[in-house]
């Protein structure tokens, strides 16, 4: 290799991009010409140096906390979902569904509907309807009834077994055109069985709470509550 | 997705993506040479990598991918305000400096830039057309290898290798300018390369994977 050629590889030879046999005979030279080996010399500790220097800059404490927040806050996939699944709904909204009272008799039980829904563990069984219905059977004391009907958008992942209060509990996982929605299923003892549905906001999500063949049934979801009553099959509105 | 796909995901990604948060701010320095537009930068660029993590592979560089994503956010930026600067402005940016006329292939003594603080590099390097200064951030500071510099920059390896090589020389020249290592004394170093007309690229070589320049 010659003096030319050395200096014409050197941002090569810096940056480990050679070819090995090219390597070897760039060390060749430099070993041989102290000239060359000087210049690489400087140009590694100049890299060195420029490396070390801005190396040091780290993002602000205040950024990365600003991202760890947003990471920790952040649903997916937001409003071309939304709207595709309440484009793929017939929305039909009941008068009572916006009428009805929200007796506080049924508000525990619904903070352990959003608490089910909250909560990060997954389901105990996964799969279609039947896998679901068949790890089911036996395990509930009350009927098992898959609460929503197979719909455009709305995939049922699973299903575990919870409590509300001291009731044994369904919890059913959906997928709603990537929105998280559960439907916490109970036996109610009967002073808790709503006359009909009802509607309301819970910490940014959607609760609807209703009576279905002797169960009762909340879902939840962050997602607006027209979407949600389009979800709720029409034979099960009041 | 469920808390659960959700938490699982975001575990993930902290541990992957997040101890990358720094580089990528420096990175959106180097582009944007403003601190508040570098913050704004990060965040979107963090969020729409945790939102398209299932699409990243893993074995890859994740500090190359998300550096990708970076500069599409970036330039998507600079699109919709108009700034966008094109390699032909920053070729404009040279010659204004005038880069073609004098031997900016040699170096200034080496025992003086190595006192060289980090506040007169980052000078030098923003006196620098962006196109070079990314380059040389990617490969010194960063430490990308040319095949992910190139995906990064969305150029051929033979243009990423031009960049760093013209870059490099002009860093160390301006450096050694506000250092006061005047130029003329340099001229007299052995080995001095010839000055190289405008446009024109490093000889074709051959390379770690074989390939060739350009």
């Amino acid at each position: 290799m010659t003096c030319e050629e050395a200096i014409r590889y050197e941002d090569l030879y810096l940056d480990g991009e050679m070819a090995p046999e090219e390597r070897l005979r760039m060390e060749a030279h430099l070993a041989a010409c102290p000239s060359c080996r000087i210049q690489v010399t400087e140009w590694i500790r100049f890299r060195t140096l420029v490396r070390q220097r801005l190396g040091e800059v780290r993002a602000p404490s205040s950024l990365r906390e600003s991202v760890v927040h947003r990471l920790r806050t952040h649903r997916a996939p937001g409003w071309r979902g939304t709207l595709a699944l309440a484009a793929s709904l017939v929305l039909v909204l009941p008068l009572g569904w916006v009428l009805w009272p929200r007796p506080d008799d049924l508000k525990p039980l619904e903070d352990h509907a959003v608490a089910a829904h909250l909560a990060v563990s997954g389901p105990e069984v996964q799969g279609d309807r039947a896998t679901v219905v068949s790890f089911l059977q036996g395990r509930v004391p009350f009927p098992v009834r898959i609460p929503l009907p197979d719909q455009p958008g709305v995939r049922l992942l699973g299903a575990r077994i919870a409590r509300v209060g001291t009731r044994p509990a369904v919890v059913y996982l959906y997928d709603a055109s990537g929105h998280p929605l559960s439907v916490t299923q109970y036996a109610p003892d009967g002073e808790d069985l709503p006359r009909s549905a009802r509607i309301g906001q819970r910490d940014g999500l959607t609760v609807v709470t209703y009576p279905a063949e002797g169960l009762v049934q909340t879902v939840v979801g962050d997602l607006p509550e027209s979407t949600v009553t389009g979800i709720v099959p029409a034979s099960w509105r009041p | 997705m469920w808390p659960f796909h959700d938490a699982d995901r975001r575990r993930r990604f902290e541990r992957e993506a997040l101890p990358h948060l720094d580089a990528c701010y420096r990175f959106a320095l180097a582009l944007t040479r403003d601190a508040a537009e570098a913050d704004d930068l990060v965040q979107e660029t963090m969020l729409r990598a945790f939102r398209a993590f299932d699409s990243y592979t893993e074995g890859t560089r994740c500090k190359a991918w998300l550096f990708r994503i970076l500069k599409n956010v970036f330039l998507n930026r600079r699109r919709t305000d108009g700034r966008e600067v094109d390699l032909e402005e920053s070729l404009g940016a040279i010659q204004e400096l005038g880069w073609e006329d004098r031997p900016f292939y040699r170096s200034p003594e080496d025992a003086v830039l190595l006192a060289a603080t980090r506040d007169r590099i980052e000078e030098a390097l923003g006196r620098m057309p962006r196109d070079f200064r990314e380059a040389v951030v990617l490969a010194d500071v960063e430490g990308l290898s040319y095949q992910e510099i190139a995906e990064v920059m969305g150029t051929p390896i033979g243009t990423v290798m031009s960049r760093i090589h013209r870059g490099r020389r002009m860093l160390r020249s301006l450096l050694g300018e506000s250092l006061g290592i005047l130029q003329e004394t340099l001229q007299e170093r052995p080995h001095e390369a010839p000055n190289r007309g405008p446009g024109q690229v490093i000889p074709l070589v051959a390379t770690r994977e074989g390939r060739h320049d350009l």
